[in-house]
């Protein structure tokens, strides 16, 4: 039983930085119209900076690395947006192209890491070590500060979005892009920025979880999938379905990594959301996922 | 000659009678006909032909979805390796002769296509390709854990029986049988889909993808007409999937790999996206380069990652665009040209 708590716990706090991981790549077609195919690569990017910097060739802190990779990543993002993704935008097939372009932009990026870096996979050490007890339940460090670290990004990115003008400026553009040009908001920068940040949050997801599983250039794969299982088992477009997905996925995660080993997690991921699309084709609180 | 340049958008060209497509494809079967009298002596130079045509067919068959009907399939590497495994197993497992277990492979990727298109098909179309890529990225975990079912788990199926002709079994050092069979299956593939292409059941396609609004005003489905090019396009990926395995003698996940599938991306895109035949060439390009490539080692998923954004943003439509565009300069060039020549007759 108590065991069971514990797989519980950690399945919530892997599923938040799933949520992370998804929300940014929702938040990246919701607003600029970008189902973006080399996501999984700015996963592993990030998880790999943050090689670089705790273990690999400086050994500063944790609290240093997400201060130096998050910008990294956004400012990745900007670059990949600025030359490949915004001179595709006024051709007719712009869905298609980016399709394709994207695709080459992950093999690109992973090819990268794997010349700079190698084959071999890669780990990084637990942000803290030890655990504690609360309430009689063991809960190791290194989960809370997972938990805690996720939790603020998210509050940060929602504060973002509600209050700042670019934040509002990103909402109007995604209800409708004509409408938000009409009013002085300038689309290309917002465009960018919605850009820069899905990929920062997918940075910040490979730093999160890289403690956790071993890196390969390839691995960011495996979280592109999960953030698009996520994604179309919430519904499309919908943050509350996101929400419910990544934690119901996350646990889902964590009990069959319990019962039956990792091996089985994505099958279990992919009958799941065959069973959610049985009954809802929409995903649990879609509504626009047919005809766009 | 070829009427490309003056055709107007709704006019097709007429299904029998020499075009570029006919022209090109004919073409292209006659020369790998007779290419084995040049490089027969070569085994190695065999093998990169035959596994070009076994690509060749699968990348016109996945055209046939990307270019033609309009729907963003992913997964169409699934269709190949579920084609494959499936003919490999019931040879390995149940003894199957290995030439029904080509129609094996062909009907499990029709009937896999078609089950993964029923759901997906009635989304949208980018949507299409979320769901399809989810499909393929969860085949290769299924592979490997499902041993109790004979997929051989993470090792796959090896070896695997060969094919016989009346006694005689096929074997790597004689290439020259393996090839003809390819060359038929790769006619077979051009075929069939340059009339899915060009039948009435192709235009209602094309017509879907041009004007989805205007096709459904003239009762066709898109439902219906895009479920039967999915489980088509599944059926020739299927059948090209189980002359690989026993062609190789291995199947596992790994056909499945990322590598694979970014070969087909770059394979369609190179040739001409929509350009029948040209994925096909675009098939042939890419063995032989990667092959050449091979020098580089690591570099060179880099750069058929980097050739992939470039074609996407220099010339969306590789190769047979390309060719388009020289043609239609020629014509403009040709058409100025004639004015002048009669202005000098005149006052002679």
């Amino acid at each position: 039983m108590r065991e069971f708590v514990e797989v519980l716990i950690t399945g919530f706090t892997i599923g938040i930085v799933y949520f992370l991981v998804a929300v940014g790549f929702t938040l990246c077609y919701g607003v600029g119209r970008v189902l973006n195919y080399s996501y999984g690569s700015f996963f592993t990017w990030g998880a790999y900076l943050a090689w670089v910097i705790a273990v690999g060739y400086a050994k500063l802190n944790y609290i240093l690395v997400f201060i130096i990779v998050l910008p990294i990543t956004f400012m990745m993002g900007l670059v990949v947006d600025r030359i490949i993704i915004r001179p595709l935008r006024s051709r007719p097939e712009f869905d298609f192209s980016v399709l394709l372009a994207t695709l080459g932009i992950a093999v690109f990026l992973d090819n990268l890491v794997l010349v700079i870096f190698g084959a071999r996979t890669k780990s990084l050490p637990e942000f803290l070590k030890g655990s504690v007890s609360i309430g009689g339940f063991t809960i190791s460090w290194q989960l809370l500060t997972m938990f805690i670290f996720a939790t603020v990004v998210a509050v940060a990115l929602f504060l973002f979005i509600a209050k700042t003008r670019t934040g509002q400026s990103m909402r109007a553009v995604a209800q409708d892009p004509t409408g938000a040009r009409i009013v002085g908001i300038p689309l290309y920068r917002i465009y960018a920025i919605t850009f820069g940040i899905s990929t920062m949050l997918c940075g910040a997801g490979g730093i999160l979880l890289a403690p956790r599983f071993f890196m390969t250039p390839l691995g960011g794969w495996t979280f592109l999938v999960k953030a698009l299982i996520i994604v179309i088992a919430g519904g499309l477009g919908s943050l509350k379905g996101t929400l419910y997905a990544s934690f119901l996925l996350g646990v889902l995660e964590a009990l069959v990594g319990w019962k039956f080993g990792l091996l089985w997690v994505m099958p279990a991921w992919f009958i799941v959301l065959f069973l959610v699309l049985l009954i809802r084709p929409a995903g649990l609180f879609g509504s626009i996922a047919r005809k766009a | 000659m070829s009427a490309a340049g003056n055709r107007l958008p709704g006019d097709r060209p007429k299904a029998l009678g020499l075009n570029r497509q006919t022209g090109m494809s004919i073409g292209l079967v006659v020369i790998l006909a007779l290419l084995p009298l040049a490089v027969g002596g070569s085994n190695y130079t065999m093998r990169l032909l035959v596994v070009s045509m076994i690509w060749g067919g699968v990348a016109l068959a996945w055209d046939l979805l990307l270019g033609y009907a309009g729907v963003f399939n992913l997964g169409q590497v699934g269709f190949f390796a579920l084609g494959a495994y499936a003919s490999a197993m019931l040879s390995e497992n149940a003894g199957l002769n290995p030439w029904l277990g080509l129609i094996v492979g062909a009907i499990t990727g029709g009937v896999v296509a078609v089950l993964l298109g029923l759901p997906s098909l009635r989304l949208a179309g980018i949507y299409i390709a979320l769901l399809t890529l989810a499909f393929y990225e969860v085949l290769s975990p299924l592979l490997s854990v499902g041993e109790a079912i004979g997929t051989g788990g993470k090792r796959g199926i090896s070896p695997i029986t060969p094919y016989t002709i009346g006694g005689y079994t096929l074997t790597g050092d004689n290439q020259i049988p393996w090839y003809y069979i390819a060359l038929g299956l790769f006619a077979l593939c051009l075929v069939v889909c340059y009339f899915a292409i060009n039948s009435r059941f192709g235009s209602s396609f094309v017509a879907l993808h041009d004007s989805e609004q205007f096709a459904q005003s003239l009762g066709i489905s898109r439902y219906k007409v895009s479920l039967l090019i999915v489980g088509l396009s599944g059926t020739l990926t299927g059948l090209m999937g189980a002359f690989y395995a026993h062609y190789t003698g291995v199947v596992s996940p790994r056909v499945l790999g990322l590598e694979v599938f970014i070969y087909l991306v770059i394979m369609v895109l190179l040739g001409g996206v929509g350009k029948f035949p040209g994925p096909a060439i675009g098939a042939f390009i890419i063995i032989f380069l990667s092959d050449w490539l091979r020098q580089f080692d690591r570099w060179r998923m880099l750069i058929f990652g980097a050739l992939v954004v470039i074609i996407v943003m220099v010339a969306p439509r590789g190769l047979m665009g390309a060719l388009d565009s020289a043609q239609t300069l020629y014509k403009r060039l040709k058409a100025k040209r004639r004015p002048e020549q009669g202005d000098e007759k005149v006052p002679s």
